[in-house]
Protein backbone atom coordinates (compact mmCIF):
# COMPACT_ATOMS: atom_id res chain seq x y z
CA UNK A 1 0.00 0.00 0.00
CA UNK A 2 2.78 2.70 -1.33
CA UNK A 3 1.98 6.36 -1.26
CA UNK A 4 2.90 7.25 -4.86
CA UNK A 5 3.56 10.95 -5.89
CA UNK A 6 3.66 11.14 -9.53
CA UNK A 7 4.93 14.45 -11.14
CA UNK A 8 4.11 16.79 -8.67
CA UNK A 9 4.37 20.15 -9.69
CA UNK A 10 3.01 23.53 -7.46
CA UNK A 11 4.00 27.04 -7.65
CA UNK A 12 3.26 30.03 -5.56
CA UNK A 13 2.87 33.45 -8.27
CA UNK A 14 6.15 33.24 -9.50
CA UNK A 15 7.78 30.61 -7.50
CA UNK A 16 7.87 26.88 -8.53
CA UNK A 17 8.77 25.11 -5.32
CA UNK A 18 7.73 21.45 -6.25
CA UNK A 19 8.96 21.03 -10.11
CA UNK A 20 7.34 17.59 -11.48
CA UNK A 21 8.64 15.75 -8.41
CA UNK A 22 7.84 11.90 -8.23
CA UNK A 23 8.44 9.84 -5.20
CA UNK A 24 6.95 6.33 -3.79
CA UNK A 25 7.12 5.95 0.02
CA UNK A 26 6.63 2.23 0.58
CA UNK A 27 4.92 0.56 4.03
CA UNK A 28 6.87 0.12 7.37
CA UNK A 29 9.42 2.80 6.15
CA UNK A 30 10.34 6.51 7.65
CA UNK A 31 11.42 8.86 5.14
CA UNK A 32 13.00 12.36 5.98
CA UNK A 33 12.28 15.56 3.79
CA UNK A 34 15.24 17.66 4.13
CA UNK A 35 15.55 21.32 2.42
CA UNK A 36 16.00 24.40 3.67
CA UNK A 37 12.63 26.39 3.99
CA UNK A 38 11.08 27.10 0.84
CA UNK A 39 11.96 23.96 -0.81
CA UNK A 40 8.04 22.71 -0.68
CA UNK A 41 8.63 19.89 2.05
CA UNK A 42 5.67 20.87 3.62
CA UNK A 43 3.69 21.76 0.52
CA UNK A 44 4.20 18.41 -0.31
CA UNK A 45 2.84 16.88 2.83
CA UNK A 46 -0.14 19.29 2.27
CA UNK A 47 -0.63 17.48 -1.38
CA UNK A 48 -0.24 13.81 0.25
CA UNK A 49 -2.52 14.46 3.08
CA UNK A 50 -5.26 15.95 0.43
CA UNK A 51 -5.08 19.38 2.11
CA UNK A 52 -4.16 21.12 -1.56
CA UNK A 53 -4.33 20.11 -5.26
CA UNK A 54 -1.21 20.31 -6.86
CA UNK A 55 -1.10 22.70 -9.98
CA UNK A 56 0.09 18.94 -11.54
CA UNK A 57 0.69 15.65 -10.79
CA UNK A 58 -0.86 13.12 -8.81
CA UNK A 59 -0.83 11.08 -5.28
CA UNK A 60 -2.00 7.68 -4.84
CA UNK A 61 -2.70 6.49 -1.80
CA UNK A 62 -4.64 2.47 -2.02
CA UNK A 63 -5.82 1.13 0.92
CA UNK A 64 -4.64 -2.35 2.81
CA UNK A 65 -6.94 -4.34 1.24
CA UNK A 66 -6.79 -2.70 -2.08
CA UNK A 67 -10.61 -1.17 -2.13
CA UNK A 68 -11.66 2.11 -2.85
CA UNK A 69 -11.84 4.10 0.74
CA UNK A 70 -8.91 6.33 1.04
CA UNK A 71 -7.02 4.92 4.22
CA UNK A 72 -6.38 7.49 7.19
CA UNK A 73 -3.90 9.56 7.43
CA UNK A 74 -2.80 11.45 10.18
CA UNK A 75 -1.09 14.97 10.38
CA UNK A 76 1.22 16.16 12.88
CA UNK A 77 2.16 19.80 12.31
CA UNK A 78 4.94 21.99 13.55
CA UNK A 79 1.87 24.84 14.91
CA UNK A 80 0.72 21.59 17.18
CA UNK A 81 -2.72 22.28 16.99
CA UNK A 82 -4.99 21.11 19.76
CA UNK A 83 -7.91 21.19 20.91
CA UNK A 84 -7.29 24.29 23.66
CA UNK A 85 -10.37 23.88 26.01
CA UNK A 86 -9.76 20.20 26.36
CA UNK A 87 -7.54 18.32 28.02
CA UNK A 88 -4.25 16.65 26.92
CA UNK A 89 -5.95 13.02 27.81
CA UNK A 90 -9.63 14.40 25.33
CA UNK A 91 -7.13 15.60 23.21
CA UNK A 92 -5.11 12.26 22.64
CA UNK A 93 -8.52 10.65 22.91
CA UNK A 94 -9.37 12.01 19.71
CA UNK A 95 -7.00 10.44 17.64
CA UNK A 96 -8.61 7.05 19.10
CA UNK A 97 -12.17 8.76 18.20
CA UNK A 98 -10.94 9.57 14.55
CA UNK A 99 -10.44 5.32 14.18
CA UNK A 100 -13.65 4.74 15.54
CA UNK A 101 -12.73 3.40 18.94
CA UNK A 102 -15.57 4.35 21.68
CA UNK A 103 -15.24 7.05 24.07
CA UNK A 104 -13.97 4.83 26.87
CA UNK A 105 -11.60 2.68 24.22
CA UNK A 106 -10.09 5.86 23.65
CA UNK A 107 -9.53 7.21 27.22
CA UNK A 108 -7.53 3.83 27.23
CA UNK A 109 -5.17 4.24 24.16
CA UNK A 110 -4.92 8.00 25.08
CA UNK A 111 -3.55 7.05 28.67
CA UNK A 112 -1.06 4.46 27.42
CA UNK A 113 0.07 7.16 24.36
CA UNK A 114 1.00 9.83 26.89
CA UNK A 115 2.83 7.08 28.75
CA UNK A 116 4.79 6.57 25.74
CA UNK A 117 5.05 10.30 25.15
CA UNK A 118 6.33 11.39 28.45
CA UNK A 119 3.04 13.29 29.09
CA UNK A 120 1.80 11.71 32.50
CA UNK A 121 1.93 14.98 34.55
CA UNK A 122 0.01 17.12 31.99
CA UNK A 123 -2.99 14.58 31.28
CA UNK A 124 -5.60 16.96 33.15
CA UNK A 125 -4.14 19.84 31.70
CA UNK A 126 -6.05 22.07 28.97
CA UNK A 127 -4.64 21.84 25.76
CA UNK A 128 -4.02 26.17 26.12
CA UNK A 129 -2.22 25.26 29.31
CA UNK A 130 0.69 22.99 27.69
CA UNK A 131 4.00 24.41 26.62
CA UNK A 132 5.24 24.04 22.67
CA UNK A 133 7.19 20.93 23.51
CA UNK A 134 4.01 19.63 25.60
CA UNK A 135 1.91 20.20 22.80
CA UNK A 136 3.69 18.92 20.00
CA UNK A 137 4.15 15.72 21.84
CA UNK A 138 0.56 15.69 22.52
CA UNK A 139 0.16 16.22 18.76
CA UNK A 140 2.59 13.11 18.00
CA UNK A 141 0.66 11.08 20.72
CA UNK A 142 -2.93 11.98 19.32
CA UNK A 143 -0.91 10.71 15.84
CA UNK A 144 -0.19 7.39 17.53
CA UNK A 145 -3.82 7.30 18.86
CA UNK A 146 -4.69 7.12 15.48
CA UNK A 147 -2.91 4.26 14.35
CA UNK A 148 -3.15 5.64 11.16
CA UNK A 149 -1.43 3.86 8.06
CA UNK A 150 0.02 7.06 6.89
CA UNK A 151 1.65 9.76 9.67
CA UNK A 152 2.73 13.23 7.85
CA UNK A 153 4.73 15.03 10.27
CA UNK A 154 5.76 18.30 9.52
CA UNK A 155 8.35 19.71 11.80
CA UNK A 156 7.46 17.14 14.89
CA UNK A 157 10.35 18.10 16.71
CA UNK A 158 10.84 21.72 16.12
CA UNK A 159 9.87 22.67 20.45
CA UNK A 160 11.70 19.80 21.65
CA UNK A 161 14.65 18.70 24.30
CA UNK A 162 16.66 15.83 23.57
CA UNK A 163 14.79 14.02 25.80
CA UNK A 164 11.57 14.73 24.31
CA UNK A 165 12.70 14.12 20.62
CA UNK A 166 14.07 10.87 21.70
CA UNK A 167 10.36 10.01 22.73
CA UNK A 168 8.93 11.16 19.62
CA UNK A 169 11.56 9.52 17.64
CA UNK A 170 10.73 6.28 19.29
CA UNK A 171 7.26 6.54 18.60
CA UNK A 172 7.59 7.38 14.97
CA UNK A 173 9.63 4.49 14.89
CA UNK A 174 7.24 2.17 16.65
CA UNK A 175 4.54 3.27 13.92
CA UNK A 176 6.67 2.74 11.03
CA UNK A 177 7.28 -0.66 12.65
CA UNK A 178 3.84 -1.86 12.91
CA UNK A 179 3.65 -1.20 9.43
CA UNK A 180 2.84 2.78 8.71
CA UNK A 181 4.49 4.92 5.96
CA UNK A 182 5.73 8.02 7.81
CA UNK A 183 6.63 11.16 6.17
CA UNK A 184 8.75 13.44 8.06
CA UNK A 185 9.67 17.42 7.22
CA UNK A 186 12.42 18.05 9.35
CA UNK A 187 15.28 20.25 9.51
CA UNK A 188 16.64 18.30 12.54
CA UNK A 189 19.19 16.10 11.68
CA UNK A 190 18.83 13.72 14.34
CA UNK A 191 15.44 12.62 13.25
CA UNK A 192 16.50 12.39 9.86
CA UNK A 193 19.76 9.81 11.09
CA UNK A 194 16.47 8.00 11.91
CA UNK A 195 15.01 7.41 8.82
CA UNK A 196 14.77 4.88 6.20
CA UNK A 197 15.55 7.18 3.97
CA UNK A 198 15.84 10.61 3.27
CA UNK A 199 15.04 12.84 0.42
CA UNK A 200 16.94 16.04 -0.47
CA UNK A 201 14.35 18.09 -1.95
CA UNK A 202 16.73 21.24 -2.58
CA UNK A 203 18.69 18.95 -5.28
CA UNK A 204 15.30 18.12 -7.06
CA UNK A 205 14.93 21.09 -9.10
CA UNK A 206 14.21 19.14 -12.67
CA UNK A 207 11.16 16.24 -12.68
CA UNK A 208 12.47 13.74 -10.93
CA UNK A 209 12.92 9.98 -11.56
CA UNK A 210 9.69 8.27 -9.91
CA UNK A 211 12.19 7.16 -6.96
CA UNK A 212 13.47 9.93 -5.56
CA UNK A 213 16.62 8.84 -2.97
CA UNK A 214 18.93 10.38 -1.14
CA UNK B 1 -12.78 -0.86 14.72
CA UNK B 2 -14.05 0.72 12.03
CA UNK B 3 -12.17 3.93 10.00
CA UNK B 4 -13.40 7.35 10.78
CA UNK B 5 -15.45 8.83 13.73
CA UNK B 6 -18.84 7.39 15.24
CA UNK B 7 -20.98 10.03 13.99
CA UNK B 8 -22.73 9.89 17.54
CA UNK B 9 -19.13 10.09 19.38
CA UNK B 10 -18.20 12.93 17.59
CA UNK B 11 -21.17 14.81 18.23
CA UNK B 12 -20.96 13.67 21.79
CA UNK B 13 -17.30 15.35 21.35
CA UNK B 14 -18.28 18.33 20.04
CA UNK B 15 -20.61 18.89 22.69
CA UNK B 16 -17.77 17.96 24.92
CA UNK B 17 -16.03 21.16 23.41
CA UNK B 18 -18.90 23.45 23.66
CA UNK B 19 -19.28 22.11 27.59
CA UNK B 20 -15.38 22.90 27.85
CA UNK B 21 -15.64 26.98 26.98
CA UNK B 22 -18.93 27.65 28.75
CA UNK B 23 -19.15 31.39 28.88
CA UNK B 24 -18.62 31.14 24.89
CA UNK B 25 -21.53 29.26 24.84
CA UNK B 26 -23.72 31.29 27.43
CA UNK B 27 -23.10 34.24 25.63
CA UNK B 28 -24.14 32.88 22.33
CA UNK B 29 -27.07 31.28 24.23
CA UNK B 30 -27.92 34.73 26.23
CA UNK B 31 -27.40 36.78 23.24
CA UNK B 32 -29.73 34.46 21.31
CA UNK B 33 -32.68 34.62 24.01
CA UNK B 34 -32.58 38.50 24.21
CA UNK B 35 -33.11 38.82 20.24
CA UNK B 36 -35.74 35.96 20.57
CA UNK B 37 -36.98 38.21 23.24
CA UNK B 38 -36.59 41.94 21.39
CA UNK B 39 -38.42 40.17 18.54
CA UNK B 40 -41.63 39.85 19.47
CA UNK B 41 -41.36 42.83 21.66
CA UNK B 42 -40.91 45.34 19.00
CA UNK B 43 -43.48 43.71 16.93
CA UNK B 44 -45.87 43.85 20.08
CA UNK B 45 -44.87 47.18 20.55
CA UNK B 46 -45.21 48.18 17.55
CA UNK B 47 -48.43 46.64 16.21
CA UNK B 48 -50.32 47.97 19.69
CA UNK B 49 -48.89 51.34 19.22
CA UNK B 50 -50.60 51.61 15.93
CA UNK B 51 -53.37 49.88 17.15
CA UNK B 52 -53.88 52.82 19.78
CA UNK B 53 -52.79 55.88 17.30
CA UNK B 54 -55.81 54.33 15.31
CA UNK B 55 -58.22 54.08 18.84
CA UNK B 56 -57.26 57.79 19.71
CA UNK B 57 -58.10 59.18 16.09
CA UNK B 58 -61.45 56.61 16.20
CA UNK B 59 -62.44 58.92 19.42
CA UNK B 60 -61.22 61.80 17.97
CA UNK B 61 -63.69 61.26 14.67
CA UNK B 62 -61.46 59.53 12.38
CA UNK B 63 -64.55 58.35 10.96
CA UNK B 64 -66.53 61.22 11.13
CA UNK B 65 -67.49 62.71 7.74
CA UNK B 66 -68.79 66.53 7.53
CA UNK B 67 -71.19 67.24 4.37
CA UNK B 68 -71.30 71.40 4.20
CA UNK B 69 -73.65 73.48 2.50
CA UNK B 70 -72.42 75.54 -0.67
CA UNK B 71 -74.99 78.51 1.07
CA UNK B 72 -75.48 80.04 4.09
CA UNK B 73 -79.00 78.73 3.84
CA UNK B 74 -77.60 75.32 4.59
CA UNK B 75 -79.84 71.96 3.24
CA UNK B 76 -82.92 70.69 4.03
CA UNK B 77 -82.06 68.27 7.26
CA UNK B 78 -84.07 65.13 6.03
CA UNK B 79 -81.67 64.36 3.51
CA UNK B 80 -79.05 64.32 6.50
CA UNK B 81 -81.82 62.48 8.46
CA UNK B 82 -82.02 60.09 5.74
CA UNK B 83 -78.38 59.49 6.00
CA UNK B 84 -79.01 57.07 9.35
CA UNK B 85 -80.27 54.36 7.51
CA UNK B 86 -77.15 53.49 5.83
CA UNK B 87 -75.91 50.41 6.73
CA UNK B 88 -72.73 51.03 8.80
CA UNK B 89 -73.50 54.50 9.71
CA UNK B 90 -73.10 54.74 13.32
CA UNK B 91 -74.92 57.99 13.72
CA UNK B 92 -76.08 61.75 12.12
CA UNK B 93 -76.13 64.79 13.66
CA UNK B 94 -76.63 68.66 12.85
CA UNK B 95 -76.47 72.08 14.56
CA UNK B 96 -79.83 73.79 13.36
CA UNK B 97 -79.87 76.90 15.17
CA UNK B 98 -77.66 79.09 17.29
CA UNK B 99 -78.47 82.08 19.22
CA UNK B 100 -76.90 84.15 22.28
CA UNK B 101 -78.33 83.98 25.56
CA UNK B 102 -77.50 85.06 29.17
CA UNK B 103 -77.24 82.79 31.54
CA UNK B 104 -79.49 85.12 34.44
CA UNK B 105 -78.08 82.85 37.08
CA UNK B 106 -74.59 83.36 36.64
CA UNK B 107 -74.07 86.73 36.05
CA UNK B 108 -71.54 87.96 33.22
CA UNK B 109 -72.02 84.63 31.57
CA UNK B 110 -73.16 84.86 27.89
CA UNK B 111 -73.00 81.37 25.99
CA UNK B 112 -74.49 79.92 23.04
CA UNK B 113 -77.57 77.82 23.08
CA UNK B 114 -76.98 74.90 20.02
CA UNK B 115 -80.42 74.14 18.74
CA UNK B 116 -79.18 70.33 17.27
CA UNK B 117 -80.67 66.86 16.06
CA UNK B 118 -80.67 64.32 19.02
CA UNK B 119 -78.06 62.65 16.98
CA UNK B 120 -75.23 65.29 17.51
CA UNK B 121 -74.99 64.62 21.22
CA UNK B 122 -73.69 60.84 19.98
CA UNK B 123 -71.61 62.32 17.53
CA UNK B 124 -70.36 64.79 19.84
CA UNK B 125 -69.89 62.61 22.91
CA UNK B 126 -69.64 59.17 21.70
CA UNK B 127 -70.53 56.51 23.93
CA UNK B 128 -71.75 59.26 26.95
CA UNK B 129 -75.14 58.86 27.50
CA UNK B 130 -76.90 62.22 27.76
CA UNK B 131 -80.99 62.76 27.83
CA UNK B 132 -82.35 63.37 24.48
CA UNK B 133 -84.71 66.07 25.76
CA UNK B 134 -84.11 69.06 27.36
CA UNK B 135 -80.69 71.35 27.75
CA UNK B 136 -77.37 70.00 28.32
CA UNK B 137 -74.32 71.97 29.40
CA UNK B 138 -70.80 71.46 27.72
CA UNK B 139 -68.08 70.83 30.50
CA UNK B 140 -66.42 73.62 29.83
CA UNK B 141 -69.39 75.51 30.84
CA UNK B 142 -70.11 73.31 34.06
CA UNK B 143 -66.96 73.21 35.12
CA UNK B 144 -66.38 77.41 35.39
CA UNK B 145 -70.11 77.61 36.70
CA UNK B 146 -70.99 74.42 38.79
CA UNK B 147 -73.73 74.15 36.96
CA UNK B 148 -74.76 70.14 37.39
CA UNK B 149 -77.74 67.89 36.04
CA UNK B 150 -81.25 68.96 37.77
CA UNK B 151 -79.52 73.02 38.28
CA UNK B 152 -82.49 74.85 36.97
CA UNK B 153 -81.11 78.18 34.92
CA UNK B 154 -82.34 81.81 33.77
CA UNK B 155 -82.18 82.63 30.02
CA UNK B 156 -82.53 85.36 28.61
CA UNK B 157 -82.51 86.51 25.25
CA UNK B 158 -83.61 89.06 22.82
CA UNK B 159 -85.55 90.62 25.85
CA UNK B 160 -87.60 87.66 27.21
CA UNK B 161 -86.05 85.39 30.06
CA UNK B 162 -87.40 81.41 30.79
CA UNK B 163 -86.64 79.25 33.62
CA UNK B 164 -85.04 76.17 32.06
CA UNK B 165 -83.61 72.56 33.77
CA UNK B 166 -80.14 71.28 32.98
CA UNK B 167 -80.50 67.48 32.63
CA UNK B 168 -77.51 66.76 31.73
CA UNK B 169 -73.75 67.96 31.71
CA UNK B 170 -71.09 66.30 29.24
CA UNK B 171 -68.10 64.54 31.62
CA UNK B 172 -66.09 64.39 28.06
CA UNK B 173 -64.53 67.11 26.33
CA UNK B 174 -66.74 67.55 23.14
CA UNK B 175 -64.49 66.28 20.03
CA UNK B 176 -66.73 69.22 18.01
CA UNK B 177 -65.13 72.66 18.74
CA UNK B 178 -67.43 75.53 20.58
CA UNK B 179 -69.61 72.74 22.21
CA UNK B 180 -67.82 72.22 25.41
CA UNK B 181 -68.66 76.12 26.67
CA UNK B 182 -72.10 76.22 24.53
CA UNK B 183 -75.77 74.31 26.07
CA UNK B 184 -77.34 72.39 23.72
CA UNK B 185 -80.54 71.86 22.85
CA UNK B 186 -81.61 68.70 21.31
CA UNK B 187 -84.83 69.08 18.89
CA UNK B 188 -86.43 66.59 17.17
CA UNK B 189 -87.75 68.79 14.13
CA UNK B 190 -86.71 67.69 10.73
CA UNK B 191 -88.19 70.22 8.82
CA UNK B 192 -85.61 72.86 9.31
CA UNK B 193 -82.48 72.99 7.73
CA UNK B 194 -78.11 73.11 8.35
CA UNK B 195 -75.15 73.96 6.75
CA UNK B 196 -73.36 70.85 8.67
CA UNK B 197 -74.17 67.31 9.19
CA UNK B 198 -71.98 65.08 10.24
CA UNK B 199 -71.50 61.41 9.64
CA UNK B 200 -69.85 59.02 11.81
CA UNK B 201 -69.47 55.14 11.27
CA UNK B 202 -67.79 51.60 11.60
CA UNK B 203 -64.13 51.92 10.41
CA UNK B 204 -64.96 48.73 7.96
CA UNK B 205 -68.52 50.55 5.94
CA UNK B 206 -66.35 53.59 4.54
CA UNK B 207 -65.88 52.31 0.92
CA UNK B 208 -69.83 51.90 1.26
CA UNK B 209 -70.62 54.78 3.19
CA UNK B 210 -68.43 57.52 1.45
CA UNK B 211 -70.17 57.06 -2.03
CA UNK B 212 -73.59 57.78 -0.36
CA UNK B 213 -72.79 60.52 1.62
CA UNK B 214 -71.50 62.38 -1.96
CA UNK B 215 -74.85 61.97 -3.29
CA UNK B 216 -76.84 62.36 -0.33
CA UNK B 217 -77.79 66.12 -0.48
CA UNK B 218 -79.02 67.45 -4.04
CA UNK B 219 -76.71 68.93 -6.49
CA UNK B 220 -78.62 71.90 -6.29
CA UNK B 221 -77.21 72.63 -2.63
CA UNK B 222 -73.78 72.93 -3.94
CA UNK B 223 -72.95 70.55 -0.67
CA UNK B 224 -69.43 69.15 -0.49
CA UNK B 225 -67.95 66.27 2.12
CA UNK B 226 -64.81 66.42 4.09
CA UNK B 227 -63.16 64.26 6.50
CA UNK B 228 -63.98 65.76 10.00
CA UNK B 229 -60.38 65.39 10.79
CA UNK B 230 -57.52 67.42 8.80
CA UNK B 231 -56.84 64.49 6.22
CA UNK B 232 -52.56 65.22 7.02
CA UNK B 233 -53.77 64.40 10.99
CA UNK B 234 -55.02 61.34 9.73
CA UNK B 235 -53.16 57.67 10.66
CA UNK B 236 -53.43 54.79 8.22
CA UNK B 237 -55.48 52.00 9.16
CA UNK B 238 -53.23 49.45 10.83
CA UNK B 239 -54.74 46.25 8.40
CA UNK B 240 -53.19 48.16 6.06
CA UNK B 241 -49.69 49.07 8.09
CA UNK B 242 -49.50 46.28 9.67
CA UNK B 243 -47.61 44.04 6.88
CA UNK B 244 -45.31 47.17 6.07
CA UNK B 245 -44.50 47.85 9.51
CA UNK B 246 -40.98 48.23 10.95
CA UNK B 247 -40.82 45.59 13.19
CA UNK B 248 -41.77 43.17 9.93
CA UNK B 249 -37.89 43.19 9.93
CA UNK B 250 -36.57 43.13 13.31
CA UNK B 251 -36.41 39.30 13.02
CA UNK B 252 -33.96 39.69 9.65
CA UNK B 253 -31.99 41.60 11.71
CA UNK B 254 -32.06 39.85 14.88
CA UNK B 255 -31.09 36.67 12.29
CA UNK B 256 -28.03 38.51 10.98
CA UNK B 257 -26.68 39.74 14.22
CA UNK B 258 -26.77 35.81 15.36
CA UNK B 259 -25.16 34.94 12.52
CA UNK B 260 -22.64 37.04 12.60
CA UNK B 261 -21.93 36.37 16.10
CA UNK B 262 -21.97 32.61 15.56
CA UNK B 263 -19.75 33.30 12.09
CA UNK B 264 -16.87 35.12 13.99
CA UNK B 265 -17.08 32.57 16.90
CA UNK B 266 -16.91 29.40 14.02
CA UNK B 267 -13.84 31.27 12.82
CA UNK B 268 -12.34 31.91 15.82
CA UNK B 269 -12.24 28.10 16.62
CA UNK B 270 -11.76 27.49 12.65
CA UNK B 271 -8.49 25.25 13.79
CA UNK B 272 -10.54 23.27 15.91
CA UNK B 273 -12.45 22.48 13.20
CA UNK B 274 -9.61 21.75 10.88
CA UNK B 275 -8.36 19.34 13.41
CA UNK B 276 -11.54 17.47 13.06
CA UNK B 277 -11.26 17.51 8.91
CA UNK B 278 -7.57 16.28 9.56
CA UNK B 279 -9.37 13.92 11.63
CA UNK B 280 -11.23 12.99 8.88
CA UNK B 281 -14.63 13.56 9.37
CA UNK B 282 -17.31 13.67 7.31
CA UNK B 283 -19.29 16.92 6.20
CA UNK B 284 -22.30 15.04 7.48
CA UNK B 285 -21.32 14.52 10.45
CA UNK B 286 -20.21 18.47 11.17
CA UNK B 287 -23.56 19.22 9.87
CA UNK B 288 -24.95 16.92 12.13
CA UNK B 289 -23.00 18.26 14.97
CA UNK B 290 -23.30 22.13 14.22
CA UNK B 291 -27.16 21.47 13.88
CA UNK B 292 -27.32 19.80 17.39
CA UNK B 293 -25.17 23.05 18.88
CA UNK B 294 -27.37 25.21 16.99
CA UNK B 295 -30.96 24.07 18.72
CA UNK B 296 -29.16 23.67 21.82
CA UNK B 297 -27.34 27.34 21.62
CA UNK B 298 -29.39 29.10 19.61
CA UNK B 299 -33.17 27.74 18.47
CA UNK B 300 -33.79 26.78 21.90
CA UNK B 301 -32.68 30.60 23.68
CA UNK B 302 -34.99 31.85 21.00
CA UNK B 303 -38.07 29.97 21.68
CA UNK B 304 -37.21 30.84 25.68
CA UNK B 305 -36.73 34.55 25.16
CA UNK B 306 -39.99 34.65 22.45
CA UNK B 307 -42.05 32.98 25.20
CA UNK B 308 -41.05 34.86 28.24
CA UNK B 309 -41.82 38.07 26.56
CA UNK B 310 -45.24 36.64 25.45
CA UNK B 311 -46.05 35.10 29.00
CA UNK B 312 -45.66 38.53 30.64
CA UNK B 313 -47.17 40.47 27.99
CA UNK B 314 -50.13 38.23 28.72
CA UNK B 315 -49.63 38.24 32.57
CA UNK B 316 -49.96 41.70 32.30
CA UNK B 317 -53.08 42.22 30.11
CA UNK B 318 -51.65 44.51 28.21
CA UNK B 319 -54.88 44.54 25.93
CA UNK B 320 -52.66 42.72 23.30
CA UNK B 321 -54.53 41.13 20.77
CA UNK B 322 -54.39 38.00 19.12
CA UNK B 323 -53.78 39.31 15.88
CA UNK B 324 -50.66 40.86 17.34
CA UNK B 325 -49.54 37.34 18.88
CA UNK B 326 -49.69 35.80 15.43
CA UNK B 327 -47.75 38.49 14.08
CA UNK B 328 -45.17 38.65 16.83
CA UNK B 329 -45.18 34.72 16.44
CA UNK B 330 -44.81 34.70 12.54
CA UNK B 331 -41.61 36.82 13.08
CA UNK B 332 -40.27 34.40 15.46
CA UNK B 333 -40.73 31.80 13.57
CA UNK B 334 -39.05 33.15 10.50
CA UNK B 335 -36.11 34.09 12.60
CA UNK B 336 -35.68 30.69 13.73
CA UNK B 337 -36.47 29.60 10.39
CA UNK B 338 -33.69 31.80 9.03
CA UNK B 339 -31.30 30.39 11.40
CA UNK B 340 -31.40 26.59 10.40
CA UNK B 341 -29.05 27.13 7.55
CA UNK B 342 -26.51 28.13 9.47
CA UNK B 343 -25.27 24.77 10.52
CA UNK B 344 -25.07 24.01 6.76
CA UNK B 345 -23.16 27.08 5.86
CA UNK B 346 -20.91 26.14 8.82
CA UNK B 347 -20.32 23.13 7.23
CA UNK B 348 -19.30 24.82 3.79
CA UNK B 349 -16.86 27.39 6.12
CA UNK B 350 -15.37 23.86 7.85
CA UNK B 351 -14.87 22.66 4.54
CA UNK B 352 -13.71 25.08 2.65
CA UNK B 353 -10.60 25.64 5.10
CA UNK B 354 -7.79 23.55 4.36
CA UNK B 355 -5.86 22.44 7.54
CA UNK B 356 -2.83 22.73 6.53
CA UNK B 357 -2.78 26.32 5.87
CA UNK B 358 -4.81 26.86 9.13
CA UNK B 359 -2.45 25.27 11.72
CA UNK B 360 0.17 27.19 9.27
CA UNK B 361 -1.51 30.65 10.26
CA UNK B 362 -2.60 29.32 14.05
Amino acid sequence: MPVVATDISVAFGERRVLNGMSATFEEGTITALRAPSGFGKSTLLAIIAGHQKPDAGTVTITSADGGDDTPGISWIDQASPVFPHRTATDNVAMGALSRGATREESLTIAAHNLTRLGLDDVRDRAGKRLSGGERQRVAVARSMAAETPVILADEPTASLDAASRGLVIDALRAAADAGAIVIIATHDDTVAESADRIIRMDTLDTPSAPEATA
Amino acid sequence: MTRGFRTGEFVREHARGLRARPWRALLVALCAAVIGAAVPLVSLIETGGLRDSWEQQRQAGRFVEIIRAGSITGFPMEYCENIARTEGVIAVGAILHREQIQLDTFPGQNRELLRVSPGMVRIAWPGFEIPAAGIVAGRDLATQTGLVAGTSVTLSRAGTTESRDIVGVAGERSRVDGLNSSLLEPDVRADQNTRECFVEFEPGAASAVLPVLRTAVPEQYGAITAPFLTKNALVGDPEKLLPQRASNWAWVAGAGVIALLLGVLWWSGRSEMALYRAFGVRPIQITLALALEVVATLLLPVAIGAAAVIAVAGLLGTGIGSQEYLLAGADIARLMLALLPLPLLGTALASAISPSAVFKGA
